[in-house]
């Protein structure tokens, strides 16, 4: 007979807590098989027989919570075995345990070559719903890499319409781009017709792709989306939207209920673009996530905003307070076919420039599926408007309170531009955009938005983004 | 706070305190991969057919959970997970649900310890490793009483959940966030601690790599391990161990969700 203490895990360490009987009352141990599994501080320890013999007590059951030194389980001389089993566990005792132990993730611990993946594709030499449950209840099951998921849902394609060429069908890296390629040949390509071809497509989440070098058919851009129909009258009333009702309302608040105004400078972001051109297709194959100019400015915002902390905050006149906002949650305002919608990015000066172009492509993506939640519409505490992303050259937006301060980022182009090297000046080409701040001068005075701006013109112009870009 | 003196010294630490320590920089490695390479290490070290190692590497983005993860630390649903691309395993150690991703340096030391007393010592070394390295990149690593792992601030910057096999050998490890995107924390409740976030090293204005970041991890394990450390590429681990060409080429299978 010899009773199995709990042993000692550590100096100071008091007790554990049983996590796992890996025997039974009866089974037959060898010397050092380990018989329980025991969980201290963050480690699982196998705790080993120190006889061979037979279990013939228990003392405690999974999660008590046992003291250093107490008597958890008693083995008996193998004569005292309820012997009703003829096999004896010998040798093969420890690996058998260790056999059980993996069973739970491991149906067919058998041959290497096949035990990979095991839940993943079913095998015909086993009943399928021992096999992979997951295949069986949802239909066909399409094998490909997560990555490759992210490359086909980004570019709206079901990874059940791709044609697979790899083992088993699985659909390859290589058949996601070809599929992506093709499919973008079937639209109309490339060039300003990404904003004109899209009116509620990518607002906010995709700029025009640089010009294409050479001149092509000017194609007009998108008519509304939302037309009418005037059934030969001259003038058709219709009662508003929910949705409308609402903008109407908030955009009159905001106008009779603060004293906006709007300031703007000019910065150069060609070392931002050359950056973008330079990662873009790996960050997208990397990150599932398009790398957009808006997603650099709004990291960009959030290097900055802190250093503002009167415009990352809000103004109660009657109250006679200001609050101000430690964490930037940031809206975007996403045009949708119903409407102008501002969902917020909680906790976005958190976010590396891969983290929020997947924010914001997330709540763009749900914002036009209708799937916003109602904390991802309030609580924001300062806005970007992408105005850019339809060309326009500059913006005076409109305030959303309680914020007191938006930013515009309207159009990027490439225009001539006075470069000093101290020495000389001269023309040069470059990527410019104006940066327009509309900011409440109940809380901000145009110094305070001027400082911002300023700064933020500086992080653009001169922070090296590559650094969170090169994975 | 705990102090440091609870790091046992080497000796204490290591069965085999003598013998150098393999380091296998492997790269990237689905977690089912690693996991096999780790639990065929630790047989392997057992019965004597391998010294000391310590694998340093990054996984795709996974959530693992520990046999007693409470469910409800899972914040996402299936669909979630799938939508984000991240794989959810059950996995044989102690801790509860945590994150692997790009970014983060993931360090499985599989050594043979020296007597079950040093179980919990192994845990205090391996925050010891971290909280040097942090230090040499500027950053001040702590440990918190009752919460194992390394924090700075009130955030935590690395987990560590072990397991310890018959014969007193360490498999998992850490994991220690360079610059993974902390964003895909927020599906979880780490290590089942709600009211206190996690924090990256690039988020704390260190823009190293995980590359550098490993070099700075070898060599502080050296020093708490009191090891000379030799490199192995990961081929040579794979021929020790055994396993053929297509173990290899597991790493580019694809990978599904298990259903728990």
């Amino acid at each position: 007979m010899a009773d199995v203490q709990l042993p000692q895990l550590g100096e100071s360490v008091a007790e554990g807590v049983i996590t796992q009987w890996l025997v039974e009352v009866g089974d037959e141990v060898t010397v050092d098989q380990p018989i329980v599994e025991i969980s201290t501080d963050k480690v699982d320890t196998e705790v080993p027989s120190p006889v061979a013999g037979t279990v013939t007590d228990i003392r405690f059951a999974v999660d008590d919570t046992v003291e250093v030194g107490q008597v958890i389980a008693v083995i008996g001389d193998a004569d005292d075995a309820p012997s009703d089993e003829g096999a004896s566990a010998g040798d093969e005792g420890a690996e058998k345990n260790g056999g059980d132990d993996e069973a739970s993730t491991k149906p067919d611990p058998a041959p290497q070559a096949t035990d990979e993946e095991p839940r993943e594709r079913p095998r015909t030499a086993r009943p399928a719903s021992a096999a992979s449950p997951s295949a069986s209840s949802s239909g066909r099951r399409v094998q490909a890499s997560p990555l490759v998921r992210r490359l086909l849902r980004e570019a709206g394609i079901e990874p059940a319409d791709v044609p697979g060429t790899g083992p088993a069908g699985r659909v390859t890296r290589a058949d996601a781009e070809q599929a992506i390629a093709t499919k973008g040949q079937g639209s109309p390509s490339s060039g300003g017709s990404s904003a004109a071809g899209s009116p509620s497509g990518a607002s906010a989440t995709s700029y025009p792709a640089p010009a294409p070098s050479a001149p092509t058919a000017r194609e007009r851009p998108a008519a509304a989306p939302v037309q009418v129909d005037f059934a030969g009258q001259t003038s058709v009333t219709q009662d508003l939207s929910r949705i409308r009702r609402i903008i109407a309302r908030s955009m009159m608040d905001s106008l009779q209920s603060t004293a906006q105004l709007t300031a703007a400078v000019e910065a150069d972001v060609t070392a931002i673009m050359n950056l973008r051109s330079a990662v873009k297709d790996a960050f997208r194959a990397r990150e599932g996530a398009s790398l957009t100019p808006l997603a650099i400015i709004a990291r960009a915002v959030c290097m900055t905003l802190p250093r503002h902390p009167a415009l990352n905050a809000s103004i109660d006149q009657d109250a006679g307070t200001a609050t101000f906002h430690r964490n930037v949650n940031l809206g975007f305002a996403v045009d949708t076919e119903r409407g102008l919608l501002v969902p917020n990015v909680k906790n976005a000066q958190d976010l590396t420039v891969p983290g929020m172009a997947r924010a914001i492509g997330d709540i763009a993506s749900k914002s036009r599926s209708q799937k916003l939640g109602p904390d991802e519409i309030s609580g924001g505490t300062f806005t970007i408007t992408n105005t850019g992303s339809m060309g326009t050259l500059f913006d005076t937006p409109v305030l959303n309170p309680p914020e007191v301060a938006i930013l515009a980022t309207p159009a990027i182009e490439k225009r001539p531009v006075v470069i000093s090297d101290g020495l000389s000046d001269s023309i040069a080409i470059r990527w410019m955009t104006y940066l327009c701040l509309t900011y409440d001068h109940r809380m901000v005075d145009g110094a305070d938005a001027a400082r911002f701006l300023q700064d933020l013109k500086f992080v653009l112009e001169t922070h090296d983004f590559a650094a969170e870009l090169g994975g | 706070m705990i102090d440091s003196g609870l790091v046992p010294p080497p000796a204490r630490l290591r069965a085999d305190v003598t013998e150098p320590v393999r380091v296998v920089r492997a790269g990237t490695l689905p977690y089912r991969d690693a996991w096999d390479l780790q639990r065929d290490l630790v047989d392997a070290r057992r019965d004597g057919s391998a010294s000391d190692h310590l694998l340093l590497l990054e996984h795709p983005a996974v959530y693992t959970m520990g046999r007693r993860t409470d469910p409800a630390n899972l914040r996402w649903d299936a669909d979630q997970r799938r939508v984000r691309g991240i794989d959810l395993i059950e996995v044989d150690r102690g801790g509860d649900v945590t994150y692997h991703g790009p970014g983060q340096l993931v360090g499985y030391p599989i050594l043979r310890l020296a007597s079950l007393r040093s179980v919990v010592g192994h845990v205090r070394a391996l925050e010891e490793v971290l909280i040097r390295t942090l230090a040499t990149f500027g950053l001040t690593g702590r440990r918190v009483e009752h919460f194992t792992g390394v924090w700075i601030g009130e955030e935590k910057v690395a987990a560590i959940g072990v397991r310890v096999a018959s014969g007193g050998i360490t498999s998992h490890g850490f994991a220690l966030n360079v610059h993974p995107d902390l964003d895909d924390f927020t599906g979880i409740v780490p290590c089942g601690i709600a009211d206190r976030g996690v924090c990256s090293m690039r988020g704390l204005g260190v823009p190293a790599t995980v590359d550098a970041v490993s070099d700075v991890v070898a060599r502080a394990f050296g020093e708490v391990f009191g090891a000379t450390l030799v490199d192995e590429s990961v081929e040579a681990l794979r021929r020790l161990l055994d396993h053929g060409p297509q173990r290899a080429s597991a790493a580019t299978r694809p990978r599904r969700e298990a259903p728990v």
